[in-house]
């Protein structure tokens, strides 16, 4: 008996098809095994018998022939699915951030980075974990030094979050429960975090005022929780991921840096957060995305590029092929 | 470093419901706590061959038993309140602020220097509590200082410069401060004009514990309502997200001891113009280290800290009445108090985090 839990989130493509060759020579061989994953993909590939769980109760067990990962996804809900957002529009002309020969020393090393975001739109890091993503996003957004030259709209960024923060420049982090909000802290109270200034009316920030903004983004970003006084701590991670993505979103970010923005959060969040990225893009920001969901870079991304042991590769069209980014991602030089 | 996401696998499990009801309601437990106490000291007395029920009794009556008592009570409540307020806030930022005392102690000394070197009117009143605040904030400023430049553990140094605070008034009252006539090591009394108001007469009870209650008030909007309070909030309880959010940890570190050794430093002020007149070297029963007992008992939360150091200022008057009955000894009556302090900060955290589990 092998309880396996969410065993391909630091794996390639290529390890993850080595792997269950493995997983399927340990079940024909007699051991059972229980495969948790929230890819729908794995499950349906892999398992002979797969039980779909929302909150904490069994709501559906569907056979190998019968499951799919469309009707996976609807018991996970417990309703139709939307389709997935098109894109309407496409990016525009203007540089909107840009990056240049970008290097650290701290943690992963970063090596001479570059690339360049348009208006409007997408740029995808994709990678498996721990190759340089953190690095990545918090030498873009101020949070660790870094070499190199990042511009936005043609002007170079000064150093420090604070700063990055005025000019607009935000932020999703990958961890949300420890870097993104206060878990002790109300809705109302993390809604405004680092953005509190412009809040302050008369020297004070305003419970009632506060409520109001609140109340307004739990709307929009249909945010499930008792009320705007409810601690952070007591939303469920979807609900988290929606609270960070609408203080970010809501003070109209220039730029959005997002770290892996679906990871452990339910579809009706994952379809929310999709929809507020792509509408961000339409209003001509410039959107760092860095997954290490393969499927969720190619679905939003414009284009996109392999991070490796601290390396970017060349960029690539959101439909490349699997085994030349499987091989990216494992390390292959990037060619041109 | 590996660990882009985190790695277990439900990390959205909801926080129970307890937590939030707790932030509002933040005493079922710390009420608990005191029974157990209670119930802790009658086994110490009768342990001791004293009869636990009768020694309650002078306690109580000692404490709160007639309006002189009260106003005991209450005159040793206000440092408590203030020193409380100091720890309450560097705790919720964070830092673990153990020297209280100490800053008293520069807060108290401040005064006495400044109230006895100028013939001061009721209007220095301000002026020279003020300087109490500085004198203390800056005793605080110094670890925040070597915590930001040395990466010095406030923990210790705080604790350190209790006795360099100590030290240094015990040298300044022997030496360069004392009083002209040198009859005792003590500096000499502050300006006549200085005298805090007596607010209850006939007791001795004098404006401080005003000062101390419209202090915690302050503090509790300043926390709640202000940026600078969100934001020390949050430093203190989420300091990854703080900096995500821009939060300069060094100006923070510095903002938040300089205001908790202010508030320190002000009890010392206070305790000197409406109590002391003067200082001298057993200035401080060790009101800063209660302190820390207060602002656990009040749960951090500043107006909580007002009764939570009422109760303990009640201990003070109480074990002294029955210090002064018959045959209780001053050591014993310390043991009394500093077991009910244990039980009191121990239990609250045993009950709380019983209770969270369950």
């Amino acid at each position: 008996m092998l309880l396996l839990d969410e065993p391909t989130s630091v794996l390639t493509p290529l390890e993850v098809e080595r792997f269950f060759e493995l997983v399927r020579d340990l079940r024909d061989q007699g051991t059972g095994i229980v495969f948790i994953t929230h890819k729908l993909g794995e499950a349906v590939e892999l398992a002979d018998r797969v039980t779909v769980m929302r909150r904490g109760k069994v709501v559906a067990t569907f056979q190998k022939d019968e499951a799919d990962a469309k009707k996976l996804a609807e018991a996970m809900v417990g309703r139709e699915l939307a389709p997935p957002p098109a894109k309407t529009t496409s990016p525009g002309k203007n540089v909107r951030l840009s990056v240049a020969n970008l290097s650290t020393t701290a943690g992963r090393r970063l090596r001479d980075i570059s690339f360049e975001i348009r208006a409007g739109e997408i740029f995808g890091i994709a990678g498996v974990d721990g190759n340089g993503q953190t690095e990545l996003a918090e030498a873009v957004v101020g949070l660790i030094p870094a070499q190199g030259d990042l511009k936005l709209d043609g002007a170079t960024l000064p150093a420090g979050r604070k700063r990055r923060m005025t000019l607009g420049i935000g932020y999703v982090p990958a961890d949300r429960r420890a870097e993104g909000l206060a878990l002790d802290l109300s809705l109302a109270e993390n809604a405004v975090l680092g953005f509190e200034t412009e809040h302050r009316r008369h020297g004070f920030l305003n419970p009632r005022d506060l409520r109001a903004y609140v109340g307004g983004l739990i709307d929009r970003f249909d945010i499930r929780a008792s009320g705007p006084e409810a601690t952070a701590g007591s939303l469920s991670g979807g609900n988290q991921q929606k609270l960070l993505f609408a203080r970010e979103l809501a003070h109209g970010p220039k730029a959005l840096v997002a770290v892996n923005p679906t990871w452990g959060v339910d579809i009706g969040a994952v379809e929310t957060i999709h929809r507020e990225l792509l509408d961000l893009r339409k209003r001509g920001a410039a959107i760092l995305l860095i997954s290490n969901e393969l499927d969720e870079i190619r679905a939003l991304a414009d284009r996109f590029a392999v991070l490796h042991d601290g390396r970017l590769s060349r960029p690539l069209p959101p439909d490349a092929p699997g085994e030349e980014v499987g091989l990216l991602m494992a390390g292959a030089a990037a060619e041109g | 470093m590996k660990n882009d996401i985190p790695k277990t696998s439900s990390p959205d499990v909801p926080r129970s419901a307890f937590r939030k009801i707790s932030s509002l309601i933040p005493h079922p437990s710390s009420l608990l706590s005191l029974l157990v106490a209670l119930l802790a000291s009658a086994l110490i007395l009768r342990l001791a061959g004293y009869d636990p029920i009768a020694s309650w009794r002078v306690m109580v009556e000692g404490a709160v038993g007639g309006r002189y008592q009260i106003a005991d009570t209450l005159t040793k409540a206000t440092p408590l309140i203030l020193c409380g307020l100091g720890v309450a806030i560097a705790f919720r930022g964070g830092l673990f602020n153990i020297g209280a005392e100490g800053q008293l102690l520069a807060g108290a000394l401040a005064t006495a220097w400044l109230g006895g070197a100028v013939a001061w009117g009721p209007a220095g009143i301000p002026l020279v509590l003020g300087a109490a605040f500085v004198g203390g904030g800056l005793w605080g400023l110094f670890p925040a200082l070597l915590r930001t430049e040395r990466d010095v553990n406030e923990v210790i140094s705080t604790l350190m410069l209790n006795f360099v605070a100590f030290w240094t008034v015990s040298w300044l009252v022997h030496g360069p401060l004392q009083e002209a006539s040198k009859g005792y090591p003590q500096t000499e009394a502050v300006a006549a004009g200085l005298n805090l108001p007596r607010i209850w007469m006939p007791t001795r009870l004098h404006a401080g514990i005003v000062v101390a209650v419209v202090a915690s008030l302050v503090a509790a909007v300043w926390l709640r309502y202000t940026v600078t309070g969100l934001r020390l909030r949050v430093a203190g309880g989420s300091p990854r997200t703080a900096r995500t959010a821009g939060v300069d940890f060094r100006r923070m570190t510095w903002l938040t001891l300089f205001l908790s050794g202010g508030c320190a430093g002000l009890a010392g002020g206070v305790e000197v113009l409406g109590v002391s007149r003067r200082l001298y070297e057993q200035f401080s029963p060790g009101y800063g280290f209660m302190a820390i007992a207060v602002a656990l008992l009040a749960r951090l939360n500043p107006p909580f800290v007002v009764p939570a150091a009422i109760f303990f200022g009640a201990l003070e008057t109480g074990v002294g009445a029955l210090q002064r009955a018959a045959g209780v000894s001053a050591g014993f009556a310390g043991v009394i108090e500093a077991s009910v302090i244990l039980t009191v900060v121990a239990g609250n955290a045993f009950l709380r985090h019983g209770i969270s589990r369950a």
